[in-house]
């Protein structure tokens, strides 16, 4: 082992982690300090007449947060202009008012909700049931608009009806309307994970030192340990490495005559088509369509590739292998690493698609940095798993084509994820490409950072894959020759 | 010829030499190694047959026995022969050394960085250029970059295959394969050479040459194994021989005694 060029390598590794510690937290406070929590959403089944001055419509609600910051409504406009005022009040049950906004009523859409900032937000009534009361000044008959109400919950395509107890539904003037006022109302909570942010870090960073020195002192006595078998690869077999990086790269586009153009040209073609496939049928559930679709092909295709690659390094690297020795994990970690630069290479499109489509680059954008480290540790813990697989059993690469298309249907690429049942969501949900895409499209369409669960979600199953992967590699890695 | 020289204690007292030898000085030690194949029709080889053999129980691996028991070691800079019949092992021991194969049993002890074995037939990716192969070559012989810029011209000349360095390699002969592969080995003096049967595809000018940069390396020091079917070649390179016999050593001891024996069969 090369001790010098190793020392700086870790030193490297651990500056690298600070930084990206840093970012994290200087991107992702806000959402590391205040958790967003919404009511849900009632499709609208009722309208429940004109609000005009002196109408007042009363619904019973549980408070979702901490700081109400937000207010849902949907209404119906009749297609005009109308003018006045709308009052929305925060009451006791006793009748004592809390809070008052108000607000102009042109502001609203037809049919759709449309979100209301509260300037006088809700503070401290988490957990009790209040009545929240809408209410008119200066809205004339015939130049006003109606609220709904409804008792079914949106769940994307399928509504659940669900009953509704008498006292659970609204009032207006005084009398029992049907279902419950279509109100969706939004706040955040306080939670405690910036606090304990800089402890975690510093904590895992002193746990990497520590153990970086065992493995060290380890490695000076000659033993092998996961440090030394990752310090040669990157030291002593760097130039192979890179050699085989470029030959791979090389190969796959030696038969083209666009070459690298298609790395570019090849995600930017599926949008397009299925842009035009399924714009009609998920354009209006999903926000900046043409950035969400692309975000999933790009993730998804490097993750086919990657994988499906990695999965035959074994066996197409058979002369070399059976020339010398050369630690093996270098095969499939070459290859991973010549599908990561197409990946690389697609971001060029993505960014463009995202200014041109008026997104903006957020600051949130480069926590995807995170998002690509685990997700690289779970493809490269994949195809260790798979090429290990794959040189025993040569099946496997069918089955895995196989596999890979359900596991395609199964992530929410082209189509949003509401469309899921919602009893499957907790399911669904554990998959892990979803976790990478979804934290990747927080970040770049939401412009804001994953809640701190998902990185904890994303950190895990790469780990756990990882590990594995390394784990059944590592038992059986010396009966791959028997079998080439 | 029953008799199998048991080796470290025959060796030493074959060749004098070994006697001030210490444990540093042996470069490459075997000892007691043993390598069984399993036979490769009861190969499982995809997925579904494996669990439907699992479920009845059909399981059952026959194994052969390529090496059995074989112990020698190599001093630094000396050249050792390996002679034997086809299948007699030579291959199988000489991978056991370059740490491509693990041994069933027993130990090997290498001191020295091993070149990628120079074989017939294997080590080249066909679909790529002979430039591109010197490249990846000399980086699994952990040459850099620079290094090879710098020796690249010196690895052609020596091939003499200088028009041929763009084209893939499926259009080269196996003799022309073999001048690259070992222009490319030799270019540095590498610690332990392996050279399996390669020799014998060149024709006698490449022979020639090879013979005298491999000359020239011993006497700068490096280790070479060396397997061959021409006997005079090997009584005039090695200092010892190891004759493999159906995986076992039949001897083991100075060149000039064990290719007399070899020869008398
Ligand atoms: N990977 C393998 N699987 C099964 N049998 C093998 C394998 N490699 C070699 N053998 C067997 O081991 C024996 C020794 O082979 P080898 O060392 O190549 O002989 P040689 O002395 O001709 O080089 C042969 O009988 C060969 O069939
Ligand atoms: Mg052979």
């Amino acid at each position: 082992m090369d001790f010098a060029r190793s020392k700086k390598l870790l030193f490297c590794f651990l500056a690298l982690f600070l930084l990206l510690a840093g970012i994290i937290y200087a991107v992702a406070y806000p959402q590391f300090r205040y958790q967003t929590v919404t009511t849900e959403a009632l499709s609208p089944a009722y309208a429940l007449g004109e609000l005009v001055d002196g109408t007042e419509i009363l619904q019973r609600t549980v408070i979702p947060a901490d700081k109400v910051e937000r207010v849902y409504l949907i209404a119906g406009t009749y297609d005009r202009e109308n003018a006045g005022t709308m009052l929305l009040d925060f009451r006791e049950l006793n009748g004592e008012n809390l809070v008052r906004n108000s607000f102009e009523i042109n502001r609203f859409d037809n049919g759709q909700y449309t979100a209301i900032e509260l300037s006088e937000p809700l503070v401290g009534q988490k957990g009790k049931t209040l009545f929240l009361a809408v209410s008119a000044q200066g809205c004339q008959p015939g130049a006003s608009l109606t609220l709904y109400s409804g008792n079914g919950i949106l769940t994307g395509r399928l509504d659940v009806i669900r009953e509704v107890a008498a006292e659970e539904r609204c009032l207006v003037n005084g009398e029992t309307g049907q279902g419950m006022l279509c109100v969706r109302i939004e706040g955040v909570n306080e939670i405690g994970f910036y606090r304990v942010y800089w402890f975690i870090v510093a904590g895992v960073f002193l746990l990497t030192v520590l153990l970086g020195m065992h493995w060290w002192s380890q490695a000076r006595q000659g033993k092998m340990n996961p440090l030394v078998v990752v310090c040669t690869l990157l030291t002593k077999y760097d130039f192979l490495l890179r050699q085989l990086v470029s030959r791979d790269f090389k190969a796959k586009y030696k038969r083209s005559i666009l070459g690298m153009l298609w790395s570019f040209l090849n995600p930017l073609l599926t949008m397009a088509v299925q842009y035009i496939v399924f714009s009609t049928l998920f354009k209006s559930d999903i926000r900046n369509y043409p950035v969400y679709l692309l975000t999933g092909i790009v993730f998804f295709n490097f993750f086919s590739e990657a994988v499906s690659m990695g999965m035959t390094s074994i066996l197409g690297n058979a002369s070399l292998i059976k020339k010398v020795y050369v630690p093996k994990y270098i095969y499939p970690v070459s290859r991973v690493a010549s599908s990561t630069i197409n990946f690389f290479l697609a971001f060029i499109p993505l960014t463009l698609v995202i200014i041109l489509t008026g997104t903006g680059l957020h600051a949130s954008f480069f926590l995807i940095l995170f998002d690509v480290l685990c997700f690289l540790g779970f493809i490269t813990g994949l195809s260790l798993l798979l090429t290990t697989s794959m040189t025993f059993f040569q099946d496997t690469q069918f089955l895995w084509n196989v596999i890979s298309m359900i596991w395609m249907y199964l992530t929410p690429i082209f189509y949003p994820e509401s469309i899921i049942p919602q009893n499957m969501l907790g399911i669904y949900r554990m998959n892990p490409l979803y976790l990478y895409i979804t934290f990747a499209r927080t970040s770049i369409i939401g412009g804001v950072s994953p809640e701190p669960m998902m990185y904890l979600k994303c950190i895990v199953s790469a780990g756990i894959t990882l590990l594995l992967g390394t784990a059944v590699f590592r038992k059986y890695q010396d009966r791959f020759i028997l079998y080439l | 010829m029953n008799t199998t020289i048991d080796t470290q204690m025959g060796a030493a007292s074959d060749c004098p030499a070994a006697a001030q030898g210490d444990d540093r000085d042996r470069i490459i030690q075997i000892s007691n190694v043993s390598m069984r194949f399993r036979m490769a029709n009861d190969r499982v080889r995809s997925i579904k047959e494996y669990f439907v053999k699992r479920l009845r129980r059909e399981i059952e691996y026959r194994e052969f026995e390529a090496l059995h028991q074989v112990s020698f070691d190599v001093r630094r800079g000396e050249v050792v022969g390996l002679i034997g019949r086809n299948g007699a092992g030579k291959s199988t021991i000489l991978k056991i050394i370059s740490g491509i194969l693990k041994p069933t049993e027993g130990s090997v002890l290498v001191r020295g960085n091993v070149a990628p074995m120079l074989e017939l037939g294997s080590g080249f990716d066909m679909d790529m250029t002979g430039r591109e192969n010197v490249y990846i070559n000399g980086a699994i012989l952990g040459y850099t970059e620079k290094f090879i810029n710098e020796k690249y011209e010196e690895i052609v000349e020596f091939s003499e295959i200088g028009p041929f360095m763009d084209v893939p390699l499926r259009n080269y002969s196996s003799g022309m394969i073999a001048r690259l592969a070992f222009s490319i080995a030799t270019v540095v003096k590498p610690e332990i050479l392996i050279v399996d049967e390669v020799l014998s595809v060149g024709d006698a000018e490449f022979q020639q040459k090879s013979f005298a940069r491999m000359m020239e390396l011993m006497s700068g020091g490096t280790t070479v194994l060396f397997v061959s079917h021409t006997l005079p070649q090997i009584r005039q390179m090695c200092s010892r021989v190891v004759w493999l016999h159906q995986g076992k050593v039949q001897m083991f001891g100075p060149a000039k005694e064990v290719c007399d024996a070899y020869e008398t069969l």
